[in-house]
């Protein structure tokens, strides 16, 4: 089933390619179906993991991708499908990654459990679903960077005025993500408090949640300012997206290398 | 000394001009991240070596095997103990990325507040038609309308604001240079979102306070045996008494949960309670967790983590400011629309939207229609 839904994003990838090169209605609706498609598949995924596994499917780290993949499509459906033709195809790149990612887990990772008794809390479910969501909405913005920078900087004047929407898109992916981020950090304060007797703990992962954190507070206050706006401020984009990537993926490499003490599971 | 008060007085508003700057704020944060990310860079002193000497010799055997001879050096920097003393204070004391950032905003808080609050208080009056070609939203529509306006012209716009949630004004703008006054109708719609930054601001402020509130805690654990009353080393007038330890097992023979009957006593009180994971038991001030068991029925020994953080209320309230002051000036951006009617039939349009988070383009794309309606 996952491989299904590995295959269908990939269709989609390239009908959203084939969109952005031939911009017509016919290829618009097929791109949109396509990824719909996808959304859905992942969606069942999603489903039939939680069915499976009696519990919502948020407690590994492949499951936090499976979710993440899902809603990014999500959001992009809920917020900009409809008008916004030019960040299609980079909303699944970003789908892609995580979803490669997640597919690439070993069986031990993959692999249904009991939930552990540590995680039975419902401010551990809060605090993984206002990740998921803060995740997806700036996997969006950088999604929309993505669409921007890859415009040449020798554009026609409707190029140019299409680069602004999605560069306005990408804006305010960014302030609706921040929210979601410290609603993150602070629904895990509160559970790493009933958990583990304190709200903070400099843990690598809570650090570089915050570091990202920082990365898009920054973001917000270099917006208004004139020299940052367009590709300067996209490129910021994508580099926190970066960051959130490497929270996710490469803080378990960091506290391997550097013999680093985490509580994080994932 | 006038002269020498005057250049003190010049001196604190130029460092208040450059502490409120968005600018100078982004290079503080950055530096604050980078500081972050630093300490993840290398393995920290675990806090279970205070105070045992054995663990200690241990922990930096292990450190000095890893980096030889850059040992010292990298312990002279703080780079170990990093985030005790190095993200907080840093090498620079006081000039610290942190309290340096802490201080700006403290500066953008104080220079601010009152234009921020007026704004929040002011009746809807945002723009005149002398500065409305410069709004970020604007247009300017032909109509066959002649002044007075038809009451029933302004009863649709305001029938249209009031729908959209704006609260609606309608009066006169007097600021052309022609003798003619201009008849206006001006909506806004969350003036009181604008009060969001400050509360963004509070919140990030209170985070000091309740770090230091914090490291005046402490944490200890207590191990307990069945039947067995033990006394709090950092609190002697609090006992703790464990009375039953139940695990309860999955049909697959796996742990689904644990927990146990605590008795807490002070010479004036008493409480009795479950404590279970995820789940302490507050007395006192203190909270009781369930940290680990070992052995199984009478052998059982139950080992409590116990804490005290004066903080911890006060950091969860900075959270919830920060989280509630983004979401109401991001989510909830303060929104002014404004329709002039030009003696010649002439409409002119005016939008403004405080903050980029939700998209306005739409909503005024749609009064646009509407007036040409009319």
């Amino acid at each position: 089933m996952s491989t299904i839904a590995y295959i269908v994003l990939w269709l989609a990838l390239a009908v959203a390619a084939l969109d952005r090169r031939y911009a017509a209605r016919w290829s618009r609706r097929v791109a949109a179906g396509m990824i719909g498609c996808a959304w859905g598949m992942w969606a069942i995924l999603l489903v039939r993991r939680a069915l499976d596994a009696g519990h919502w499917p948020l407690s590994t780290r492949y499951e936090f991708a499976l979710c993440w993949v899902w809603s990014t499509l999500a959001i992009y459906f809920l917020l900009e499908a409809d008008r916004q033709r030019a960040i299609g195809w980079a909303t699944v790149v970003a789908a892609l990654l995580i979803a490669t990612y997640a597919l690439t887990r070993p069986a031990s990772e993959r692999a249904m459990t009991p939930l552990p008794p540590i995680l039975r809390s419902v401010w551990l479910q809060l605090h993984v679903l206002t990740t998921v969501m803060g995740y997806a909405v700036l996997g969006v913005a950088a999604a929309a960077a993505l669409a921007a920078l890859s415009v040449g900087r020798q554009s026609s004047p409707e190029e140019h005025q299409a680069t602004e929407i999605v560069e306005r898109t990408m804006e305010r992916m960014v302030a609706l993500g921040l929210p979601w981020l410290t609603a993150a950090i602070l629904t895990g304060a509160i559970w790493a408090e009933h958990a583990w007797g304190r709200y903070w703990g400099w843990d690598p992962k809570e650090t570089w949640s915050l570091v990202t954190w920082l990365w898009y507070l920054l973001i917000l206050h270099i917006a208004p300012l004139p020299r940052w706006r367009g590709r300067p401020l996209a490129w910021l984009v994508l580099a926190g997206y970066g960051l959130i990537l490497f929270t996710f993926m490469g803080v378990p490499w960091l506290v391997r290398t550097v013999r680093l003490e985490s509580l994080h599971g994932f | 000394m006038h002269t020498e008060t005057s250049a003190f007085r010049q001196l604190l508003h130029r460092l208040a001009r450059l502490g409120s700057r968005l600018d100078v704020a982004a290079i503080l944060i950055l530096a604050v991240l980078v500081l972050a990310a630093v300490g993840t860079c290398f393995p920290q002193r675990p806090s279970t070596t205070s105070g045992d000497p054995d663990r200690q010799a241990h922990w930096e055997a292990l450190v000095r095997d890893r980096y030889g001879p850059l040992t010292d050096l990298l312990t002279a920097l703080g780079l170990f103990d990093w985030f005790h003393v190095g993200a907080l204070l840093g090498p620079l004391g006081p000039f610290s990325p942190m309290l340096l950032l802490l201080a700006a905003t403290l500066i953008c808080t104080a220079r601010r507040w009152k234009t921020v609050v007026r704004a929040a208080i002011s009746p809807p009056g945002r723009g005149s038609i002398a500065t409305a070609s410069h709004a970020p939203y604007t247009a300017r529509k032909a109509t066959h309308l002649s002044l007075p306006i038809p009451p029933d012209v302004l009863a649709r716009l305001h029938a249209w604001m009031k729908a959209a949630g704006f609260r609606v004004h309608v009066g006169v703008d007097s600021s052309t240079d022609t003798d003619i006054t201009v008849p206006v109708i001006r909506g806004d719609r969350y003036r009181w979102a604008s009060l969001g930054t400050l509360f963004t601001h509070l919140g990030v402020l209170l985070l000091l306070p309740a770090a230091i509130l914090t490291a005046t805690g402490w944490r200890e654990m207590v191990t307990v045996q069945p039947g067995e009353t033990v006394t709090v080393r950092h609190n002697h007038d609090v006992r703790l008494r464990s009375d039953e330890l139940t695990v309860i097992r999955r049909p697959d023979g796996s742990i689904a949960d644990y927990q146990t009957q605590i008795s807490l006593y002070t010479d004036s009180d008493v409480i009795s309670g479950p404590v279970r994971l995820n789940a302490p038991l507050h007395f006192a001030g203190l909270r009781f967790y369930l940290h680990h068991y070992t052995g199984s029925g009478q052998d059982t020994a139950i080992t409590f983590l116990v804490t005290r953080d004066p903080g911890y209320s006060l950091a969860i309230l900075a959270g919830f400011l920060l989280l509630v002051g983004m979401v109401s000036s991001l989510y909830l951006p303060h929104t002014s629309i404004c329709a002039w009617f030009l003696p010649d039939g002439t409409l002119h349009l005016a939008g403004w939207s405080g903050r980029v988070g939700m998209p306005f383009e739409r909503e005024f794309e749609a009064f646009v229609a509407l007036v040409t309606d009319l």
